[in-house]
């Protein structure tokens, strides 16, 4: 009998499975993930239309607990803004190693109803500027949610406004509890500008206290794009959260001690709509305050 | 991202997110698009992208040994990619191209794409299809009757019936027929060039 199977594996046309590699591996399960959000989402847009009209003020939620810490760090982008920033905050602010244990490398989409709430939290977040260099309430007030995504327990919120106006907040307890940091955008990139297959990004910005460091980037995507992947020192393959013409992702890291500084930027991989990849391109050439 | 020690069709349902999927795909796609090769080479990438893609909708549903069951979904979507194309069109396209031997065609198409000189080959030709997929399954996925099952939908008992039997009818054509006889059908897969 198992002769007999011999020979019939003799004759098997394939019979090493050709395997893909971490990139196209990566892709592919993007690309699938991507594209079955695209679906619930349109499913759920079209179920709470009306629950979205009417926004959930964070304050108002039962059981929300306060607002316990935060940084908000605002930049000016363009000549102001050279390369990946690093802020050191409070010890202890980001909690311990075992903060982030829950993060992961592709994002999972969140529910529009709990969207909407993480993504008032960080308006409101947003209106209390002691710095000044913020944008101001009414563009806060106006300004759209523009992403929300989902990394174990912790929720990413993208706001985009007026005059480039953008502004993140890192939401701990899937939105529901406290905010560890965020931080904002006053400037132009300009969008009009961007290539159908390509993005602009003001890079990446890290923050770290003794015990762990996490690093952030948004910006926008050109038409064609359907993924956006970066190659981190930290992570590895970090698969960023696309919608609305933004994308967005942060990752954990070790701590960032002394002048070491936050490292070298991740390269970036963009899927187009038709499938091609335009693989590892260096942040210099999709961020316009390195050139 | 690692994922050491964790099985990824070994969660509870809950547990079943984008992680669990990532570990699923990694582990499997290799034998996933192995088979998808053998079958339908041409279409062996989009047979991959979409049976996982039916992994992740029906995730709750993915049993704990998931393989033979992302074969059944694959032999699925062969069938979809199957009808999607003109059949008639694909077979004889596939006859006038002698490159078929490197890149395999569907099943049923068996005789196109395994040298002709083999004798293994040229009886697993003279096979149903329901037998030779039985012996595909068997010694090609290395897949054990109850798995065989899993696949073709049908009862562990009706699996390893059907197995016994092509089996034996496999043997029983190794043996009667005449050694460097190519099979009547295989002498029209000459070169067109």
């Amino acid at each position: 009998m198992n002769q007999l199977r011999d020979r019939l594996a003799d004759v098997n046309p394939v019979p090493e499975p050709p395997r893909y590699s971490r990139e196209q591996t990566t892709a592919t399960v993007s690309k699938i993930l991507f594209e079955a959000a695209q679906a619930d989402r349109a499913l759920a847009e079209h179920h709470t239309d009306h629950e979205l009209q009417s926004p959930i003020a964070a304050a108002s939620r039962p059981g929300t607990p306060g607002w316990i810490r935060s940084r908000r760090r605002w930049v000016l982008s363009g000549a102001a803004l050279v390369g990946a920033g690093a802020l050191v905050v409070a010890p202890g602010m980001l909690g311990d190693e075992a903060a982030f244990a829950t993060w992961s490398a592709t994002p999972k989409a969140v529910p529009p109803a709990e969207a909407t709430v993480a993504g008032e939290d960080c308006r409101v977040r947003n209106m209390d500027d002691p710095t000044g260099v913020g944008p101001g309430r009414k563009v806060v007030e106006s300004a759209d949610i523009v992403l929300v995504e989902g990394r174990g327990i912790w929720t990413y919120v993208v706001l985009g406004g007026a005059g480039g106006f953008e502004a993140t907040c890192l939401l701990r307890d899937n939105g529901s509890g406290e905010e560890v940091t965020g931080g904002g955008y006053v400037g132009t990139l300009e969008a009009a500008t961007l290539a159908p297959h390509t993005v602009l990004t003001h890079g990446t910005h890290a923050q770290s206290d003794d015990h762990s460091s996490y690093r952030d980037i948004t910006g926008r995507v050109g038409s064609d794009v359907a993924s956006v992947i970066l190659n981190t020192r930290q992570q590895g393959l970090v698969t960023a959260s696309v919608h609305g013409g933004y994308f967005a992702a942060w990752w954990p890291g070790p701590p960032i001690v002394g002048m070491e500084g936050p490292g070298p930027e991740p390269t970036v991989t963009l899927i187009l709509k038709d499938g091609t990849t335009r693989a590892d391109i260096p942040m210099a050439q999709v961020n316009p305050s390195h050139k | 991202m690692e994922h050491s020690g964790r099985s990824p069709s070994g969660n509870s349902v809950l547990d079943r997110d984008e992680q669990w999927f990532e570990a699923l795909f990694t582990r499997f796609h290799g034998p996933v698009r192995a088979y998808a090769s053998r079958r339908a080479p041409d279409d062996a990438d989009d047979i991959v992208a979409d049976v996982f893609a039916v992994a992740w909708r029906k995730r709750d549903g993915v049993p704990d040994n998931a393989l033979p069951w992302l074969y059944a979904v694959a032999a699925r979507e062969m069938l979809h990619t199957f009808r999607a194309h003109d059949r008639r069109d694909r077979l004889s396209a596939r006859l006038q191209v002698t490159a078929s031997l490197v890149h395999p065609d569907p099943a049923e198409q068996i005789v196109g794409r395994l040298d002709a000189q083999a004798p293994v080959s040229r009886a697993l030709a003279l096979l149903s299809e329901s037998d030779a997929e039985v012996l595909r399954l068997w010694a090609w996925e290395h897949l054990e009757p109850a798995e065989i099952a899993l696949v073709l939908g049908i009862s562990s008992v009706a699996s390893r019936v059907r197995l016994h039997r092509a089996r034996r009818r496999l043997e029983s054509i190794l043996l009667t027929a005449p050694r460097n006889q190519p099979h009547p059908s295989v002498s029209t897969l000459e070169s067109p060039s």
